[in-house]
């Protein structure tokens, strides 16, 4: 895609080696952006965060801001916020509810379905300079939905969602589909930046638990982590469908921790909405992280936000959107079942803050990272080396799982960064990486 | 040369080294049989103990001991006597394990010890649990 740089040459998914240069170099950043965010399919946005017609908030696809509204005919829709008219920014809140989306420039307005329905001092135009109809907002040019996750998708050649998500979504089901109501957002999300490329983050999030003593050291000192590091070793490594990975992660031996830790009165839904071989798979790990490819994160996880309370299970998606090529805006939303008591959104919400999110204990130790791993890969000196990704690859994957996709066992290893490196060179090097 | 030797107990002990393998003051790291050792050598004497630092489970790495002397874990900075593989600077709490040899002909001759029945030592094998005791007091 890119003419200045060899894109193929950059990941050697045999060899476990990556080189520097994709989280710095401009002309990746570019050939990214044409080549994988203008083609994939991207998180939006989660039903429960517009549930009434008018409802909206803003986001962005491909690094555009993006206006996604619940319409007046209960359809949800995806616009570029931009005006017909001048580009201006339409709508300039992140969130609210709006019976008309009113330019601030010169006051051209649209309805909640994307139609400019009123243009100002309109009787000094004829009919031959404006044409109502075909000035409505830019649509996303798809947009489909996954229990109750938005996505939209700025190429008509993608495939569409469901086959684009594949077998992830028997994963996705364990975790968002696992009571019959599924789940909703929990406020909104909480929005920062860091001075990382984006893929240290999913790299990160594509299951990798061996930098958990190191890197959360401080943490494990505390006794916040099992005192034998290698505690959170076993489980699996898992290759869903092509760049959608995860790692399922077991706690100790008590009950507490089947299911994700997730409360009691819970389970028995639970055990009758999955499968045998979803429930096997619940009932069996604590832990889960993984990666919608290319950017749309989770995290279920079990955690102690401080020495008193006992850990509590979260369920966190987020966003890793490149605003740059050493530079990431994160959106990371909190969510819970429908069915939730009062008294468990609390101790999860409490759990989520104290951790993860900008001001989180574990979330400000990764980042620090991500930002010096950036800024050292900068260096062109130092992009003459590229990095390493070799953990745990001679293991075969276990031919007895009961989940789609390859399953490798063992949660330390490398084998899911690969995965993510090696579809990221398909989507920026072939005209139908999705073939 | 035979490459094991019985101990005064009748132990099989395995040739990991020869002596002039080794410098004074400086560790070097051994394979007998299952067992990964440090030795370290002091004059005409050689010492060996288990080469995992007992605090975060990384090899400690062949090299100069510290200037008293000491073996210091390049993870974490947790320091230990290579005589007696006790602990001299945190954050280890429990002592390396010491294994008995014997010099014989300018060979160094090694105790490997029982090979540890570990529970689920192995995390890449498709089933595998960690055990209550790997997660402590957690929660």
């Amino acid at each position: 895609m890119a003419d200045t740089v060899d894109i193929a040459a950059l990941v050697d998914e045999e060899a476990g080696h990556v080189s520097r240069r994709i989280y710095a170099d401009p002309a990746v950043y570019e050939a990214e952006q044409e080549g994988l965010f203008r083609r994939a399919w991207g998180f939006l946005a989660h039903e429960s965060e517009v549930p009434e017609p008018g409802d909206y908030v803003e986001r962005q696809l491909a690094g555009e801001n993006v206006l996604v509204i619940h319409g007046k005919d209960g359809v949800i829709r995806a616009f570029l916020n931009s005006c017909r008219h001048r580009g201006m920014r339409l709508c300039r809140a992140d969130k609210g509810n709006a019976s008309f989306l009113r330019c601030p420039y010169h006051g051209w307005s649209y309805s909640p379905e994307g139609e400019l329905v009123s243009v100002f001092a309109e009787e000094l135009y004829d009919a031959e300079h404006l044409d109502k109809s075909e000035l409505g907002l830019i649509k996303v040019t798809q947009v489909d939905s996954y229990k109750g996750f938005i996505f939209g998708c700025w190429s008509e050649e993608t495939p569409a969602l469901d086959e684009y998500l594949g077998d992830m979504r028997f994963y996705l089901d364990i975790l968002v589909g696992r009571t019959p109501g599924g789940v909703e957002v929990m406020g909104p999300p909480q929005c920062w930046e860091v001075h990382t490329n984006w893929k240290f983050a999913t790299d990160n999030f594509t299951g990798d638990n061996f930098h958990l003593y190191t890197a959360h050291g401080s943490i494990a000192e505390l006794g916040l982590l099992p005192p034998d590091p290698m505690a959170l070793s076993f489980g699996n490594l898992i290759q869903a469908q092509r760049g959608h990975v995860l790692h399922i992660v077991p706690g100790p031996p008590i009950p507490e921790a089947e299911y994700f830790g997730l409360p009691m009165e819970l389970r028995p839904v639970i055990e009758e909405t999955l499968s045998e071989p979803q429930r096997e798979i619940a009932k069996g790990h604590a832990f889960s992280v993984g990666t919608v490819f290319p950017n749309l994160s989770f995290m279920q996880v079990m955690v102690q936000g401080d020495l008193r309370s006992p850990p509590t299970p979260f369920l966190s998606f987020r966003i890793w959107q490149p605003t740059g090529p050493t530079t990431t805006k994160v959106w990371s939303w909190l969510f819970v079942e429908k069915e939730a008591s009062e008294e468990y959104r609390k101790a999860t919400y409490e759990a989520y803050v104290r951790t993860f999110g900008p001001s989180g204990i574990f979330e400000q130790d990764d980042m620090e990272n991500w930002e010096e791993c950036t800024r050292m890969n900068k260096g062109a000196i130092a992009q003459r080396y590229n990095l390493h990704h070799g953990m745990a690859l001679q293991v075969p994957p276990d031919p007895d799982f009961p989940g789609p996709g390859k399953a490798w066992p063992g949660s330390y290893g490398e084998r899911t960064q690969l995965c993510f490196y090696g579809e990221w060179k398909r989507w920026l090097t072939q005209e139908e990486p999705w073939a | 040369m035979s490459d094991t030797v019985q101990s005064s107990s009748g132990r099989v002990m395995v040739r990991v080294a020869a002596m002039d393998d080794l410098a004074e003051g400086r560790l070097k790291l051994v394979r007998a049989a299952h067992a990964k050792l440090a030795i370290v050598r002091t004059g005409e004497t050689v010492r060996a103990v288990s080469a995992m630092c007992t605090h975060a489970r990384i090899f400690l790495a062949p090299g100069n001991l510290t200037s008293d002397g000491l073996i210091e874990c390049p993870m974490h900075g947790a320091m230990f006597s290579p005589e007696d593989g006790s602990v001299r600077c945190a954050p280890a709490t429990k002592p390396l394990t010491v294994h008995e040899v014997k010099l014989l002909d300018g060979e160094i001759f090694v105790d490997p010890g029982e090979e540890p029945v570990e529970e689920n030592a192995d995390t890449t094998k498709p089933g595998a649990r960690p055990s209550a005791a790997q997660w402590g007091n957690w929660g």
